[in-house]
């Protein structure tokens, strides 16, 4: 079943003095067509400023399309009625986790989006162990939200779309704020949702190191996608990737400049035991 | 000569709690003008309080905190001069900019200072000039992208001319091209004019690439402080700390097990990929 259908999606938004009349447009999604399956894993890799997180929001109908449509799981963001649906279908993690947290204490924070779902107290209380269990912070459950660090608010606010159990899940730089070890148990526990789950998997990311944990890349410039393709494909792309402002993950970059050194690499290796593989 | 040494402080977020954890326990280090310092730790560890106490944002409950030499705590001590002295470039800086115009936002630093508005406006310029954004000088500022953004939030706190610049995840947000320009952009601000350089990340294979020293944090207590390659090869201390490896570390050991010599002071990715071209 087709899970995400963008079709010919055109945003453009009002750019206002301050007066607020409209001085100008600008257009952050120009023409994009993409279709996202059910159970697929994909990262959306692009540099700041080339629609990425716009992209992201009209997914759960927080931006509407200006011409074109965005359709998820046969319902079309623009027919008002399927708002609170589609938003069920959606859950959604934002960068600055501090726009995101709503409530004083950890547990009620992530109540509150399952509340909204009107799901019972006992599962209720039961999902919301899971997800902090999950994000290794289980001892923060009962803590004051305005007291925790960065990366705490992020795992908080991400815990919080866990527990809402949705079909899809949106993460817009999920871990700009968390050291690797973090980084990895967070993306470990994602990608085991959105395989034994079969929960679909949208990760806009920074850390391109992170693209190894998708099974598709799509790749943002100036509002259109320039690329679609595997991981191990993309990375073989060094130029067309530096035109769109991304630089090559560590690893790859390496191997990509020792395999000029004639050493016998793809340029594609994503782990160092891998790249390590030319040294008998 | 230290520029900053920081004696034994102790912190508590919750003062009225006897039970409570300390946020930072018995911290002491020093740093020397000039020095390019990195703070690393996992989410929670007290980087972020730690920064706060070098301004005299918050004040430590025990312990002392030296600016050349000057005990900040003390009670003819000038914390404001010390702030102008010492700027601190927040977490998602772009969102404190306020003002209509870029050039207003950056000069509003200047002034506080004591500058007439002429040369604070013409100090703003010279500091926009140098960080590459003069174009942007009269847009306002919530056009710009997010990368523009935290420049001229930057460029609000260099204006003040600090002999320190103190970053909590620079990073954080930025893509890769950006982020790439951002560390370029200070290191260069560190050899040209000599600033103090102290910030925190999680980027451990660019502490590599820029920092000469490293402090690593775990539960509000120093693990170690030293060079970058000497803390970040040192598997006890890591795994103390609950830090991954970076990947050049990473590699560096792989290359070792495979019965390989390889120089450990020499892990930048460009002296990484020498050794790895020459290994014998």
């Amino acid at each position: 079943m087709q899970n995400i259908e963008i079709k010919n999606l055109i945003v453009n938004f009002d750019i206002l003095n301050s007066e607020n009349n409209v001085v100008s447009k600008k257009r952050a999604i120009d023409g994009v067509n993409l279709s996202i399956n059910e159970g697929e894993f994909v990262c959306i890799l692009g540099r700041n400023g080339s629609g990425k997180s716009t992209l992201a929001k009209c997914l759960n109908a927080l931006v509407l399309p200006s011409e074109g449509d965005v359709i998820i799981n046969g319902m079309n963001t623009k027919d008002e009625t399927k708002t609170l649906d589609i938003r069920k279908n959606i859950g959604m993690a934002f960068q600055n986790p501090d726009n995101q947290i709503v409530a004083s204490i950890v547990e009620e924070d992530i109540a509150f989006g399952m509340e909204n779902l009107c799901i019972d107290s006992e599962t209720m209380d039961k999902r919301i162990d899971e997800a902090l269990d999950s994000l290794g912070i289980k001892e923060l459950r009962f803590s004051v939200t305005s007291k925790l660090s960065g990366g705490q608010k992020q795992k908080v606010s991400i815990a919080g779309i866990l527990a809402m159990k949705s079909k899809i899940i949106v993460l817009d730089e999920p871990t700009s704020m968390i050291d690797k070890n973090g980084r990895k148990d967070l993306l470990d526990r994602v990608k085991k949702l959105n395989k034994e789950d079969n929960i679909t998997i949208i990760l806009i990311s920074h850390y391109i190191d992170e693209i190894s944990y998708a099974d598709r890349v799509v790749v943002l410039d100036k509002g259109k996608i320039v690329m679609d393709n595997t991981p191990r494909e993309i990375v073989l792309h060094k130029s067309e990737l530096e035109n769109a402002g991304i630089t090559l993950p560590y690893i790859p970059n390496l191997a990509t400049r020792l395999k000029e050194h004639g050493k016998n690499l793809k340029g594609n290796e994503f782990t160092v035991g891998e790249l390590c593989q030319f040294l008998k | 000569m230290s520029i900053l040494e920081v004696k034994n402080i102790k912190y508590k977020y919750n003062k009225f709690d006897e039970s409570s954890k300390y946020a930072l326990d018995d911290i002491s280090f020093s740093i020397d003008e000039k020095d390019f310092v990195a703070i690393i730790g996992e989410s929670g560890s007290g980087k972020s309080t730690l920064i706060s106490h070098l301004n005299g944002l918050y004040k430590a409950y025990s312990g002392e905190i030296l600016f050349k030499g000057v005990n900040i705590y003390s009670n003819d001590f000038n914390l404001t001069d010390l702030r102008f002295k010492c700027g601190i470039v927040f977490q998602y800086p772009e969102y404190q900019l306020f003002s209509e115009t870029v050039i207003d936002d950056v000069a509003f630093g200047a002034m506080k200072k004591g500058l007439s508005k002429d040369e604070a406006y013409k100090k703003s310029v010279e500091v926009l000039k140098l960080l590459g954004i003069e174009h942007l000088k009269d847009e306002a500022p919530f056009n710009l992208s997010g990368g523009e953004k935290r420049k001229v939030a930057f460029a609000g706190v260099f204006v003040m001319d600090p002999d320190i610049l103190i970053f909590d995840e620079p990073d954080a947000g930025l893509d890769p091209v950006s982020k790439d320009q951002f560390y370029e952009l200070i290191k260069s601000l560190n050899n040209k004019f000599g600033t103090t350089i102290i910030y925190i990340t999680h980027n451990l294979d660019d502490v590599i690439e820029y920092a000469n020293k490293v402090i690593v944090l775990n539960e509000g207590k120093i693990v170690k402080t030293g060079k970058p390659f000497e803390i970040l090869t040192d598997k006890e201390v890591m795994t103390k700390a609950n830090l991954e490896m970076p990947y050049a570390v990473s590699i560096y050991y792989e290359v070792l097990k495979k019965g390989y010599e390889i120089d450990k002071t020499k892990l930048k990715f460009d002296e990484l990929l020498n050794s790895l071209i020459n290994l014998k």
